[in-house]
């Protein structure tokens, strides 16, 4: 017996919540939106289950879904309400209270990513955070394999020397 | 920004290299050059140490909240095709639409060819309640709510309804607004979770809503915003949102929000 395609889908969302939780955490730089977004996610996967190859990768099926839900309609929302993208001061999220405790270096790392522009932190995101090839990276963001290379590199001359990145600083609360 | 957006093209290579995403042949022409020239081994360890640690991440997967993304998988279920699709009144407004803007453009010319299909498919649905609430009170006149009659036996049984489905006590006394007629509630769905919108008829301000949803969300303190013309104030307890919206000007809506959340 044969699992429906939406039931084999939502069985395997749930071992990826998390992970697209963080995705939409480092896209949106705010807990909320990552909630949203997934559950957005969840839905749309939930609906076009059909459309999802067995034998190919469900995660990166569910990342691309999450990431066009992000372009289409919350960033949509927030240029509609006036508010641009989340600048350097909002995407700070890991806050440095809590970071002392756990790993000072691991928080400035999450901070240096977090401070990269969006297009170059998605890239960095997938391709160095979740593993993604180049191709999987540009057909989940949409790009030319070129951009993804370019993004990439943008990043690393940025992050192997965050003094040239003036959005860097480290914030306690 | 001092360092430009744009990288060296030998930045963007060496960069492949490191990935390992070069081919063969670029692999083997770079690792000769790299052999024979200090300056460019250089670059490459400093772009080395520009890959962020992943491990770094790893936290962020800790911090996620497993059971209410757990819970929202639970509750996720897609909308029903087409046929059903009506039976959300949000959706549709929303279809209608898009159907009235296409006719439009088709009206005065405009499409001069088939929509491509993007177009035609009605847009996913908003991205929070919030959002769908503004959408929705979008829609409304004064003319809207000025129509419906005063009928404050009928207004107590709607508050009534709505508060039994959202596990609190809604009376036309606790959600009374100074200088607003309450002019009717409906409970409406918002992703299976029960929405209730309260509607006022403020003379200087036009259509009002007090908005309430039993969405499980932590609690979080009143804050403002800005949506699609309106200004909004909401605020979280005991896994219930609440949100006031209208063109109000802020300092009333947060004297209005205070006293909602004083009462509510």
């Amino acid at each position: 017996m044969s699992k429906s395609p939406h039931d084999a889908v939502k069985q395997g969302l749930g071992d990826h919540l998390a992970r697209l939780w963080r995705y939409g955490l480092v896209l949106s730089g705010s807990r909320d939106m990552a909630e949203d977004l997934v559950q957005a996610t969840c839905l749309r996967a939930l609906e076009r289950a059909h459309q999802f190859t067995p034998g190919t990768r469900l995660d990166r099926w569910l990342m691309t879904i999450l990431h066009r839900t992000w372009l289409n309609e919350l960033r949509a929302a927030r240029y509609r309400r006036g508010e641009g993208l989340v600048d350097a001061e909002s995407v700070l999220v890991f806050d440095g209270a809590r970071a002392i405790e756990a790993n000072i270096s691991a928080a400035q790392v999450l901070n240096q990513v977090q401070a990269l522009p969006e297009a170059q932190r998605e890239t960095v995101f997938l391709v160095y955070v979740e593993g993604f090839t180049y191709r999987e990276a540009a057909e989940t963001l949409d790009v030319p394999i070129g951009t993804v290379m370019s993004r990439l590199a943008a990043a690393r001359a940025k992050l192997s020397n965050p003094e040239s990145n003036p959005q860097v600083r480290r914030v306690t609360s | 920004m001092s360092t430009p957006e744009t990288p060296l093209p030998i930045d963007v290579e060496l960069t492949g290299y490191l990935d390992g995403e070069l081919d063969a042949d670029a692999r083997h022409a770079l690792e000769a050059r790299l052999a024979a020239d200090a300056s460019l081994r250089a670059r490459r360890d400093r772009l080395a140490a520009g890959r962020p640690d992943a491990a770094a991440f790893d936290r962020l997967l800790d911090d996620a909240p497993h059971d209410r993304l757990a819970a929202l998988l639970a509750a996720a279920e897609p909308r029903p095709q087409p046929a059903r699709r009506t039976a959300n009144p949000l959706l549709a407004i929303a279809a209608a639409l898009v159907l009235i803007v296409a006719g439009v453009a088709a009206g005065f010319g405009i499409a001069r060819f088939a929509l491509p299909p993007e177009v035609q498919v009605v847009h996913g649905p908003p991205a929070s309640w919030r959002e769908a609430v503004a959408e929705y009170l979008a829609l409304y006149t004064d003319e809207t709510l000025a129509i419906i009659p005063d009928d404050p036996d009928l207004r107590r049984t709607e508050l009534a309804a709505a508060g039994e489905r959202l596990a609190i006590a809604l009376t036309p006394d606790s959600v009374a607004l100074p200088g607003m007629t309450l002019k009717r509630t409906e409970l409406l769905d918002f992703r299976g979770l029960p929405l209730a919108q309260i509607a006022y008829l403020s003379p200087e301000a036009g259509p009002v809503a007090f908005c309430i949803i039993a969405n499980g969300k932590p609690d979080a303190p009143l804050a403002f915003e800005e949506r699609d013309g309106f200004n909004v104030g909401f605020w979280t307890v005991g896994g219930i949102g609440y949100m006031v919206i209208g063109k109000i000007p802020q300092p009333r809506l947060e004297m209005l929000a205070t006293s909602l959340e004083s009462r509510v």
